[in-house]
């Protein structure tokens, strides 16, 4: 077992929930708009830090009370809102790719340009980014290319546990698909993942488990082989009072 | 108006009457002073509660913090107090008429110090202030003197663009050099009645007039400038005060410093002595009902290494500069 | 090859200074001549240099808040409060190392005020630096009770008018201080997270970089080189002016840092080139004080000549210029 959160809640933003993620999981959250699913990601990734619950990695207890705190623990996340929050326009490919490293190593162990443009170019490679120079401004890349950017960002810090938030909207067939081989690649090799996602048919496909949410509240979690879209779908749609037992 | 004229009249009585047992010596005087933005402005809150001890008058002191309504408020304050009279240093010119209609009401009489206002001159006794065009005057006055016939280049630093006191007292020294031929003043610049400015300023002027050579005499418009300018001349490997003379107004205690070293040739004065003048006038005003001038200029002191700059600069260390 | 050095000297932020120093030349044919002078460098230029190290120590501290997408506006006050807070310190008579550092430290506590109200209480910069713009002169005028503290301190007046291999002390501590801050921000990684902070502050912030830490620490270092130039000033008339030291000064820095290349939007800055951007405003303010024009037009010019180099340096006239150089390139092959 890699990560146990307890009771794990913030007032106003989400209900305290229980939840256990293994090595080489893949835990789908799936939702409709608003029902909390981000808040969950953010307060599991320290963005907006519990007021509740524990949370233990590894069989440590530990806290988390903001995003170096989760970084630091081999945490990583990608943000839904990819222009407002998950990339750096101005700055380059390389850039873009190297800061959650390069914030992880801190102020005074620099990585020098080579460096940079070494674990830069491994990982857009890996990742399949087309760009024509790393030292190009993200931001004129695609919106599939970006956030391969921000997925190899992560990747760079070799963490154990991924939080992708919509991973897969608003970008291209192609892109699509290298991010969906790539969840699975990942998932093969032993990383804990949570991937909130709209498009429920992908989600059933790579998740091992999946936690449905509804006003910010984990209202079931569904596992097994009998997962399919119309048992989400239900479960997505039945009211409070249906649930209860 | 004859009713005003009758009231006055009446009033100059009463005060006449009541002033008669009290003369100056005991009576209570409010001063409402704008603030302390500047030495000179400290030293006249100084000297103003030195001269009112010398005359055994009690002064009611109210520092305005640059506002008007601070003022007007003090003023009102003076007025229920039913103090003798009210020295005021405006911080501006307009706006008065209220509170001065009120101490007029009151028979409290009204000295305007160092600054003049936009109301109805009966409002108040008199307004004591310096006259900055005579400043001027006297500062080139002096050059003319000094340089006799020979040619002389003057490089001028004048204040903020735009002040009255920066127009005034260029005014007054371009009078005073008219008909001189020989001399002519080369460069002007502002130097924002600033040391800092006055050195930039002068330092500029030294490359551009051959390093210092050409230029016989500097007038600043403040002697902050003047001190400016001073170090500026000496970095150029140049004697202030012999290479090039200075020439400067206001008379704080630096610039005597600077009379002391050799450095400065010659200041103007702005008397931060504008209670004495107003506190005899309004001594003869309670005594007999003596109108005074309605406008009472100070004197525009020229000093020089000549006039004592040590103990000048030990008496005026002293008020606050 | 040939091309590339062409184009290098095109670059507009070159040509800035360039076209500025042109002018003053025109104007005053001395402007160049440097002589010696009681083993010290005296000419124009060196008083350019000179004149202009305070707006270039604080351009250095300005271009961090700049870059950040911040503003400090507080600086010229800082410069007065730590002025008088030194030149008070020596005439009571503390060492002057003392006061000195006693000084400094003044500046950086300043800044991390800013810092908190930026940093910490999400403050905007344009509201949050202004309150220590209005109350630093009342507290500078408080230290020095209203009057200019003056001073006979040899060392501390040494900071301001001694030199240093032929230059002029300030000439001599901006370079220094330039070359400090360069090293900190490309040496370590704090260039690249001031970057990352002025482009998206949400995006950096969920990288794990420590944004409100930082912005504290660009704004600590704003303060601390307002310190600094606030004691060259002081050191350099002698005296502690509360009310005029480094007074509209910030309005010099902030265009500095502009002409320099540093974009208000954030992610790009250049610490070296607010240098040259500082040189340039102070070659400008020495041409205008030599022209010989009546005062009342330095501020028009200068405002004139600002426009006309962030003009020049504006993305539209950079399109402009490399249009025509396309045109020959392209008829070049045939």
């Amino acid at each position: 077992m890699l990560l146990e959160f307890k009771s794990y809640g913030r007032k106003k933003s989400v209900h305290p929930f229980d939840l256990t993620i293994h090595k080489g999981e893949v835990i789908g959250v799936a939702g409709l708009l608003g029902s909390g699913r981000t808040e969950m990601a953010r307060l599991m990734f320290g963005a907006d830090p519990a007021d509740q619950g524990s949370v233990t990695v590894a069989g440590k207890p530990t806290a988390i009370r903001n995003t170096t705190d989760a970084i630091s623990r081999g945490f990583g996340f990608c943000p839904e809102d990819r222009k407002a929050e998950g990339i750096f326009g101005d700055l380059s490919v390389r850039e873009n790719i190297i800061i959650a490293l390069q914030g992880k190593l801190g102020w005074f162990r620099a990585l020098n340009r080579d460096e940079q443009l070494e674990i830069a170019g491994k990982f857009g490679e890996a990742m399949d980014i087309r760009a024509a120079s790393l030292d190009m401004p993200v931001k004129l890349l695609s919106g599939g290319n970006q956030q391969k950017v921000i997925l190899s960002r992560w990747l760079a810090t070799d963490p154990a546990f991924l939080i992708l938030d919509e991973p897969t909207r608003g970008i291209d067939v192609g892109a699509h698909a290298e991010i969906v081989r790539t969840i699975n690649r990942l998932r093969d090799d032993g990383m804990a993942m949570v991937v909130i996602s709209s498009e429920l048919d992908e989600v059933v496909a790579y998740s091992s488990r999946i936690v449905v949410m509804r006003d910010r509240e984990m209202v079931a979690e569904l596992r097994g082989k009998n997962i399919n879209p119309g048992v989400i779908v239900q479960a997505i749609a039945n009211s409070a009072d249906e649930a209860q037992p | 108006m004859n009713i005003i004229k009758t009231l006055a009249v009446v009033a100059g009585l009463a005060t006449a009457l009541t002033s008669f047992a009290t003369a100056q010596e005991g009576s209570v005087v409010g001063f409402s002073q704008i603030g302390s933005e500047s030495g000179w402005r400290a030293a006249e809150t100084s000297v103003t509660k030195q001269q009112a001890e010398e005359r055994g008058i009690e002064l009611k002191f109210a520092d305005a913090q640059q506002k008007q309504e601070n003022q007007i408020k003090a003023i009102r304050g003076f007025i229920a107090r039913d103090v003798d009279a009210i020295p005021v240093a405006p911080v501006v010119a307009t706006g008065w008429e209220d509170v001065l209609t009120e101490a007029k009401e009151a028979e409290i009489p009204v000295i305007l110090l160092d600054r003049g206002v936009d109301a109805p001159e009966d409002l108040y006794l008199t307004s004591v202030a310096s006259d900055q065009v005579k400043e001027g005057r006297v500062a080139g006055e002096w050059l003319v003197e000094a340089v006799g016939t020979e040619p002389c280049k003057v490089v001028e630093l004048q204040g903020t663009v735009g002040s009255t006191p920066a127009i005034n007292r260029k005014q007054g020294f371009e009078e005073a050099i008219a008909g001189h031929d020989n001399i002519t003043i080369a460069r002007s610049q502002t130097g924002d009645f600033t040391r800092a400015k006055g050195k930039e300023v002068m330092e500029g002027f030294i490359k551009a007039e051959n390093g210092g050579a050409d230029i016989c005499a500097v007038y600043a418009h403040n002697d902050d400038m003047a001190v400016g300018a001073i170090r500026a001349i000496k970095d150029a490997g140049l004697k202030p005060g012999t290479d090039i003379k200075v020439v400067s107004i206001d008379a704080v205690p630096d610039i005597f410093a600077a009379m002391v070293a050799g450095e400065a040739n010659a200041t103007v004065e702005l008397t931060p002595n504008m209670a004495g003048p107003a506190f005899d006038a309004l001594a003869a005003y309670l005594k007999d009902g003596t109108e005074p001038e309605k406008f009472i200029i100070t004197e525009s002191k020229l000093y020089t290494p000549e006039d004592n700059p040590q103990g000048e600069y030990d008496t005026r260390k002293g008020l606050g500069y | 090859m040939k091309r590339l050095h062409l184009e290098r000297l095109a670059n507009p932020q070159l040509l800035a200074p360039a076209g500025v120093l042109l002018i003053n030349w025109l104007l005053f044919p001395n402007f160049f001549r440097i002589t010696r002078q009681d083993g010290r460098l005296f000419g124009s230029l060196i008083d350019v240099l000179n004149r202009g190290a305070p707006v270039a120590i604080l351009a250095i501290g300005m271009t961090g808040v700049i870059a950040t997408k911040g503003v400090d506006l507080s600086v010229g006050a800082i410069m007065a409060v730590c002025g008088a807070v030194a030149a008070t310190m020596v005439v009571a008579g503390y060492p002057t190392p003392v006061a000195v550092i006693a000084a400094l430290a003044v500046g950086i506590a300043c800044g991390l005020w800013n810092g908190f109200l930026v940093a910490l209480l999400d403050i905007q910069p344009i509201v949050a630096t202004p309150v220590l713009m209005v109350a630093g002169r009342g507290i500078a005028q408080l230290i020095t009770e209203g009057s200019i503290v003056t001073f006979n301190d040899p060392t501390l007046i040494f900071i301001g008018t001694g030199s240093f291999l032929g230059f002029p002390m300030a000439a001599v501590i901006a370079p220094a201080l330039l070359i400090l801050v360069t090293l900190l921000v490309r040496k370590t990684a704090i260039g690249l997270f001031i970057r990352a902070i002025g482009v998206n502050r949400a995006a950096a912030s969920l990288a794990g970089i420590r944004s409100r830490m930082l912005l504290v620490l660009v704004y600590a270092l704003s303060g601390f080189c307002a310190a600094i130039a606030g004691i060259v000033v002081a050191a350099d008339i002698r005296g502690a002016d509360a009310n005029n030291s480094g007074l509209w000064l910030e309005l010099d820095a902030i265009p500095a840092v502009v002409i320099g290349g540093t974009s208000l939007l954030g992610g790009r800055f250049s610490v070296p080139m607010a240098v040259v951007g500082a040189i340039i405003i102070r070659a400008m303010n020495t041409g205008i004080l030599m022209s010989g024009f009546p005062p009342e037009f330095n501020l028009i010019v200068k405002a004139g000549m600002i426009i006309l180099i962030l003009l020049i340096q504006s993305p539209f006239a950079t399109r402009l210029f490399t249009r025509q150089r396309l045109v020959p390139a392209k008829a070049g092959p045939k």
